[in-house]
């Protein structure tokens, strides 16, 4: 969970909610949570100086916009580079001999 | 409580439960984000009510959230207490019980209290996913207990 989001923090600062659709849209409607669970989540990047947090005004109601920070962006590099290791071990054991 | 305005409802509930600590923000954050859902979701056709009504169920019931963010299960001190109390009444009246039987068996008062004799632990050769279960530990009762585990969270 932490990782995707990591990822979905990556191009650009977002909110919560908006978090939610961006794994939605990006995971062609996979990753459809429930959305409360993002929120610990988050606390948890922002304890660990992965994520930072600001508050911003959105058309009269406070909005707290997340964006990623170096830590962050260092940490998600290396998640993504065991991914690609992990998946493609998986590959090679799971399509071996496939078509 | 106001059924016409079940977001406001919800934070209230949920405000209750929260503890301490970055209440507040939290609660303004999920306004927001309930607010935002629900918006999207009157644009796609739904009345307002039933967007708010959407939105929560989205976001998920208060008691859950509220664990996540450190709540404890009793959030209300005076329902622990009671709680607490109850079940000391129950112990001691089970001691009382079982320490007076007239009926014991050959294992004293532990016998008498129905918990298992010397070596009830060791494995009885029967597993559930994998874990050995000790001696008089049916299958049945591993999963009457996960059910009762299950309802009294439900419940919480």
């Amino acid at each position: 969970m932490e990782a995707l989001l990591l990822a979905c923090l990556e191009r650009e600062p977002a909110h919560g909610y908006r978090i939610i659709e961006l794994l939605r849209e990006r995971s062609d409607g996979v990753f459809t949570l429930a959305e409360g669970t993002i929120y610990p989540a988050l606390r948890r990047l922002e304890a660990g100086a992965l994520v930072a947090s600001a508050w911003q005004d959105a058309g009269g109601r406070r909005r707290r916009v997340y964006r990623l920070t170096p830590a962050g962006t260092a940490a998600l590099r290396q998640r993504q580079a065991e991914w690609r290791a992990f998946s493609g071990a998986v590959d090679q054991v799971l399509l071996t001999g496939a078509t | 409580m106001s059924d016409d305005r079940p977001i406001e409802h919800y934070l209230d509930r949920l405000e209750r439960l929260l503890p301490g600590r970055d209440r507040e923000e939290l609660i303004a954050e999920l306004r927001d984000h309930l607010l935002e859902s629900a918006a999207r979701l009157r644009e796609q056709g739904l009345a307002a009510h039933d967007a708010e009504l959407l939105a929560i169920a989205r976001l998920g019931d208060a008691e859950t959230l509220a664990r996540f963010h450190g709540a404890r299960p009793w959030a209300r001190p005076w329902l622990g207490r009671v709680a607490a109390a109850t079940a000391a009444a129950i112990v001691v009246t089970a001691l009382g019980a079982a320490a007076l039987h007239p009926l014991g068996n050959d294992h004293g008062l532990a016998g008498r209290l129905g918990l298992q004799p010397h070596g009830a632990n060791e494995p009885s050769g029967v597993e559930v996913g994998g874990v050995p279960l000790p001696r008089g530990v049916s299958p049945a009762d591993v999963e009457a207990r996960r059910l009762r585990a299950r309802m009294a969270v439900l419940d919480g």
